[in-house]
């Protein structure tokens, strides 16, 4: 009788003791963002398999940059693999997608798309959102504050016909017009295009001071090739998606002298010494590094790293609550998740509020500009 | 507008015409010989550049890995035969070609770096790499397939082109990559700077267009590949290989994209999917090119390449939107000048031996399968688990849009790659509508459908004119049109799309969860199944299938070709619409990604896999396809690993071998290993339908004064006269050549005469169409036999017999037809056995002997009741006895008062029964009269036997 009490007791502490932290993973790692996604999927693979002693399961999925195929996943990895929190996806519009999946599911979701619509306006569904991608927002306005203290004064823009273009479009038209910023011509690119003579043309013809180019990746390096040829001389602007090694490769000279925003962790090496992020910045970069090379970090892959230092904070102390692979385990999570205070991740400083599920500030963003063919920080 | 900009675009657009006109000779020379429509042409050209730029990079490019992966495969192939065959002595020289080398030079590329390697070594590497591809992948993916028709090369294509772009993706990242120039040279054009390197792409593009035009018309080879296309039977009695043909025209093909991508990698840059779209506009430029022609198709390409460029310039936002809708009219004047040659493949009934119809004895058996289909959906939901019944979600909506193409394209012939456009349509109509002005879902469906079916009616107005391959390219260019139109206008929220779309709430039950939705979902399936189905056993069903056995044979039964292609045009979209309509309220979230090309392929792959004519065949197409991707998705990083996407190329090579097993699909596979066994129907009675009068025995039924046909120079017909009275049979002979089949065509409305006069009937036919003249009792069969070979006697027989019913789609769908349907029959069943063929009722046209077959065409041709009837050959392929029997048959059509113009060569047959003769001979009648006077008349003689001895 003894014995058989011992022994069930012993296995409720082992089941206890056994129970794994199951995280569930959509990223674009094919697709039009599989540039994004990539570095995001490797980085994955870097995350802690422990947290607070319980073992954790990283599940990955590709969604290939389809909301069908984000849904469908979010879907299957809340009700086939029960996952106590969702990380993706890499874009905004499969990170609306899966939202309604995860609400209904009460399952934490920690997007790494770029656009604010993720988590803002805080409304019961938002609730469980949460973001580690800087707002495209909060990049737009480092970048405009450069364009008036440089005395820009039109700008033109040319992005991707996308999610991502858009995204960037809209953030930075609401800045410009409230920084009294003229913007004299607005083009479109797709992703694949072999030329874009057409757009580069209209735009040199409004004759902006400053033209931004709203691109991701290599493909962003075409609009800057062609200004230079075509003998543009005014400020060349990129957005803080072509903050990867392929880009000033495939860019080359041509590409010198652009100023972008970045994360801080792009310039990682050249932050001050007592910047608040530059510990937890070259973590992740030393770390993505000894694994794909040196030069091979990608922007992108850093707010997969910030979702697993979210995770490291938050599951902790939910664990103190309830137990993985519950109702009250997520729910655990989700607050903790929110109540993020002063963590260091490799793009800057979260913390959240009720209101606020991205939780980054002044520190989560440089101004950096490309000579030599490396990023340069701008003091 | 200042002109150096007006240059600079041009100059800009026909750089990029110039690179898609390379792939567009490629595509051209790929159709011309084995008429396959080469998709994955673009990945010769990424991989020909993304392979030169890892040799300057000093990596060892992946190609190395798919060459030896292609050339072990085609060693084992090859070599299984070669054993099989006994011919041992050919397996070194196999071996040695396909794995050997390929080694060897593996070898020296790993000990060798690469960047010691100067640039013209460097090319010529990289073109050493990729050309052998072009060879191997015939071997493996088209060889098996080569006599399949176009639309099954087209899907493994696909699947072709789909594994490649998952092997580049591996091979070399998701970046992009750039060459340095050949040549720094830059010269001044009209104050513009012109870079050396874009005059090489303009130039190596007008060479290749006059080396494969002296190719393709001086050398033998040349020659010898244009004769595989066009007959590869003929071709191959004349001592031409086929299959050299093809390994020739692909190694050509990869040369030519190898070589293209070398030359276009040092002005753009490359990714791993830039081949699709550089290709799919190299495509527009060879469907304009007529996919024959050379210079047109190079021209084509430049257009495409002008249009984009100046419409980026105008409105970049748009230019995807401009270039592919400016397309779709001069597809329609292409489509409209060019003298559309019906080729045999539009007319490929290939008669499968097991196609009889195969049912269950009793009747509660034949649809026990589809109720325990049901009962099984019923209970899904309680027995499987939540995830499953997701995918069953996704498997519906997609069956949905799959049954409506199964409808199109499976049995209408219409290949359509545009119905993911209208699930968009129908997806964003309801989405905008509920969620900004709140209406209820059920209202926005159905203004979703109105709206579907008004742009349904207007694009297939305009594409459906067009005819051969002008017509899928048509649907190509509206679906991609439609899809950049969602993603750029602004209050359809552009690419991020539309979210918190409410959810449908049936009998006040909110519809929400996965499971609940499920029931929804699957009863517009079975409803879409059930209607599909009645329709095709119908009336109209029948005239659907008709459009396959070509467009004059339809319309000469009457059955209205342009009205009946709108209808199931129609059908399908609204179909998609539906299950647009269901997707937005199932996610509740729409954003244009599922509604683009891609999608619309990925139908056309469900319903070709599945089984193209077959309704059932769209359920199992979609369900396997989303089983086989979730099940890739589970298992292969299991098996592979993590590291890298491998479910996109098991995914392609699995499609390439399912469709190499099962070329019509596998449905009927399934069917066939049913124990099934072939059962005779039986004819429904039914009382005869209501006959026409006939004219009095003498009266002038047909009169033709003064006919000349012209076609160009060709003077077919010249000053005919014909007249033909009822109850008389009035022969119409002459050698071959003489104009007679012409004048058959120019009297029944087929052809248009030049000049004379045609009165049916009393009134004049020259104005009137073949439906009309065969509605107002005119009816023929045709020299070469038009018969659906797939279709039973007795079901090609009742199309004759179309216009005598009225009832439509609707009444068709609802089962409501019964009873005309019965008449119908009944009256085919009655024509049967007056020709004698009442044995073969229920067996496939296909399967009768050729001599039957034209007896088949007269049964049916008397389904029509008319009162003139025009024969032409009915007795070649016949033994004495048909003859006879034929003869007899044509005796008491004529007693009963029926005028009967026959045009024959056996003179006996002739003369035993004519009542009175016309000789033609170059367009003209030599001679009139009674048979002994013909018999005997000099002229005749000349004309027959070359002159009296």
């Amino acid at each position: 009788m003894v014995k058989k009490l011992t022994l069930a007791v012993l296995a409720a502490f082992a089941s206890l003791a056994l129970a794994d932290i199951n995280v569930g993973v959509s990223v674009s790692a094919t697709g039009p963002a599989a540039s994004l996604g990539i570095p995001e999927k490797n980085t994955i693979a870097l995350l802690p398999t422990s947290i607070g002693g319980q073992k954790v399961n990283y599940i990955v999925l590709d969604d290939a940059t389809d909301p069908t195929a984000a849904t469908k996943n979010i879907k299957k990895l809340i009700s086939e693999n029960k996952v106590d929190v969702m990380i993706g996806s890499t874009t905004t519009p499969n990170s609306l997608a899966m939202m309604d999946v995860a609400v209904d599911g009460e399952t934490p979701m920690i997007s790494m798309a770029g656009s604010a619509i993720v988590v803002e306006p805080m409304d019961a569904k938002r609730q469980w959102v949460f973001k580690t991608a800087q707002n495209d927002a909060h990049m737009a306005t480092a970048l405009v504050q450069h364009m008036t203290d440089k005395g820009i004064q039109t700008v033109a823009f040319v992005g991707f016909a996308d999610a991502y273009g858009e995204g960037w479009y809209k953030e930075f038209a609401k800045i410009a017009e409230a920084r009294k910023l003229k913007i004299v011509a607005s083009e479109r690119f797709q992703r694949n295009d072999t030329s874009v003579t057409g757009q580069i043309l209209k735009i040199m013809a409004s004759k902006p001071d400053a033209v931004l180019i709203g691109g991701a990746g290599t493909p962003a390096a075409l609009p800057q090739k062609a200004l230079k040829e075509k003998g543009y001389k005014g400020l060349i602007y990129q957005t803080h998606g072509v903050a990867n090694n392929d880009f000033l490769r495939v860019g080359g000279k041509d590409v010198e002298g652009a100023f972008l925003p970045v994360g801080p962790m792009v310039v990682a090496a050249q932050l001050p010494n007592d910047s608040p992020v530059k510990k937890s910045a070259m973590e992740y970069v030393t770390k993505y590094e000894a694994v794909h090379g040196k030069g091979s970090v990608s922007s992108f892959g850093g707010h997969a790293w910030d979702a697993g230092v979210l995770l490291q904070n938050a599951i902790p102390i939910a664990l103190k609550k309830a137990q993985p692979g519950t109702r009250e385990f997520r729910k655990a999570l989700r607050d903790a998740l929110e109540s993020s205070k002063n963590l260091a991740g490799a793009h800057g400083i979260f913390n959240m509020t009720p209101n606020d599920h991205q939780g980054f500030d002044q520190r989560a963003r440089v101004m950096v500009t490309i000579e030599n063919n490396t990023w340069k920080l701008l003091k | 507008m200042d002109l150096q900009i007006l240059l600079l675009l041009g100059q800009d657009g026909i750089t990029n015409g110039a690179i898609y006109a390379l792939l567009a000779l490629a595509l051209v020379l790929v159709f011309a010989v084995t008429r396959v429509i080469f998709i994955p042409q673009g990945e010769f050209v990424a991989f020909g550049a993304l392979t030169l730029a890892s040799l300057q990079a000093g990596q060892v490019p992946g190609t190395v890995w798919l060459l030896l992966g292609l050339g072990a495969t085609v060693a084992v192939l090859e070599g299984a035969q070669l054993v099989r065959d006994g011919r041992y002595a050919k397996l070194p020289p196999l071996l040695i070609l396909n794995v050997g080398m390929p080694l060897l030079f593996a070898g020296a590329l790993f000990a060798m770096p690469p960047t010691q390697l100067p640039l013209w070594a460097q090319v010529v590497v990289s073109m050493m790499l990729v050309i052998p591809l072009g060879p191997m992948i015939y071997r493996i993916a088209f060889q098996p397939l080569a006599s399949a028709p176009v639309l099954v090369l087209l899907i493994v294509s696909v699947a072709v082109h789909l594994a490649l772009i998952g092997l580049g993706l591996l091979f070399f990242g998701a970046e992009g990559w750039r060459t340095p120039a050949f040549t720094d040279l830059s010269f001044e054009m009209a104050g513009a700077p012109l870079q050396g390197q874009t005059i090489l792409v303009v130039v190596a593009s007008a060479l290749l267009i006059i080396g494969l035009y002296f190719f393709f018309e001086r050398t033998i080879y040349g020659k010898a590949l244009r004769a595989t296309a066009m007959n590869r039977t003929g071709a191959r009695l004349m001592g031409i290989p086929p299959i050299l043909a093809g390994k020739l025209c692909f190694t050509l093909a990869a040369a030519i994209g190898a070589f293209s991508g070398i030359l276009i990698a040092p002005i753009t840059t490359i990714y791993y999917d830039s081949g699709f779209l550089i290709g799919l506009k190299g495509f527009v430029g060879a469907i304009i090119g007529g996919l024959a022609s050379y210079p047109l198709a190079a021209l084509g390409a430049i257009l495409v390449g002008l249009l984009e460029s100046y419409s980026s310039f105008y409105a970049s936002a748009f230019k995807e939107v401009i270039v592919f809708t400016l397309i779709i009219p001069v597809l329609l004047w292409r489509s409209l000048t060019t003298r559309h040659v019906e080729d045999d493949d539009e007319h490929t009934d290939e008669i499968n031996p097991d196609t009889l119809p195969r049912r269950a004895k009793r009747r509660w058996l034949r649809h026990l399968p589809f109720f325990a289909f049901i009962g099984l959906l019923l209970a899904a939901p309680s027995l499987l688990p939540e995830f499953s019944i997701t995918l069953l979600n996704y498997i519906g909506l997609y069956a949905i849009v799959a049954v409506g193409l199964v409808l199109l394209t499976g049995v209408g012939g219409l290949t359509s790659f545009g119905q993911a456009a209208f699930v968009g349509l129908g997806a964003y109509t309801t989405a905008f509508l509920t969620t900004n002005y709140g209406l209820s879902p059920w209202l926005t469906l159905f203004i979703g459908l109105a709206i579907t079916a008004a742009v349904a009616l207007c694009l297939g107005f305009i594409t459906l004119r067009m005819g051969g391959h002008y017509l899928p390219l048509g649907t190509i260019a509206w679906g991609i049109s439609l899809y950049f139109l969602f993603g750029n206008v602004e209050f359809l929220g552009g690419h991020t799309g539309i979210t918190s779309i409410p959810t449908v709430s049936l009998f006040g039950l909110e519809l929400k969860s996965g499971n609940q939705f499920y029931y929804l979902i699957w009863f517009v399936v079975l409803l879409a199944i059930v209607a599909i189905r009645n329709l095709l056993d119908s009336r109209e069903g029948r005239a659907i299938r008709a459009l396959r056995g070509g467009v004059v044979m339809a319309e000469a039964m009457g059955v209205n070709t342009q009205r009946t292609k709108i209808v199931i045009f129609l059908i399908a979209a609204l179909l998609a619409s539906t299950s647009g309509w269901l997707y937005a309220h199932l996610q509740r979230f729409v954003n244009p990604t599922p509604f683009s090309l891609t999608q619309g392929i990925e139908y056309l792959f469900m319903v070709v896999v599945g089984g193209m004519g077959h309704v059932w065949g769209a359920v199992l197409g979609a369900g396997l396809i989303t089983i086989l991707k979730q099940w890739l998705q589970d298992w292969l990083p299991q098996i592979l690993g993590q590291s890298g996407n491998f479910e996109i190329i098991v995914f392609g090579i699995a499609m390439v071998i399912v469709l190499q097993k099962a070329r019509v699909g596998l449905w009927p596979v399934i069917v066939k290993m049913l124990p099934l066994r072939a059962e005779q129907r039986s004819v429904p009675l039914a009382e005869s339908l209501p006959k026409r009068t006939l004219t009095a025995t003498g009266k002038v039924l047909l009169e033709a004064s003064e006919v000349t046909k012209r076609f160009g120079g060709l003077v077919a017909n010249n000053n005919m006269d014909l007249s033909v009275r009822a109850g008389e049979v009035m022969a119409l002979i002459g050698p071959n050549g003489a104009g007679k089949s012409t004048m058959f065509n120019c009297v029944s409305g087929v052809d248009r005469a030049s000049e004379g006069k045609i009165t049916f009937l009393g009134e004049s036919t020259i104005e009137q169409g073949s439906r009309d003249i065969a509605r107002r009792g005119m009816s023929r069969t045709f020299q070469h036999v038009r018969l659906l070979g797939q279709m039973t006697v007795i079901e090609n027989v009742a199309i004759g017999a179309h216009q005598r019913g009225s009832k439509g789609v609707i009444a068709a769908a609802l089962r409501l037809d019964r009873h005309e349907e019965a008449g119908l029959l009944a009256e085919a069943a009655r024509q049967i056995e007056r020709v004698g063929l009442a044995a073969h009722m229920f067996d496939p046209a296909g399967s009768l002997a050729l001599g039957q077959q034209r007896i088949v065409e007269i049964a049916r041709a008397l389904a029509a009741d008319p009162c003139l009837l025009l024969l032409d050959e009915p007795a070649a392929g016949l033994r004495y006895q048909e003859k006879q029997a034929l003869a007899e048959l044509l005796r008491k059509l004529r007693a009963e008062g029926m005028g009967i113009l026959l045009v024959e060569h056996d003179m006996d047959f002739v003369m035993g029964l004519a009542d009175r003769v016309v000789v033609m001979e170059f367009g003209e009648k030599i001679c009139e009269g009674l048979p002994e006077e013909v018999q005997r008349d000099p002229r005749v003689l000349e004309a027959y036997l070359g002159g009296v001895d």
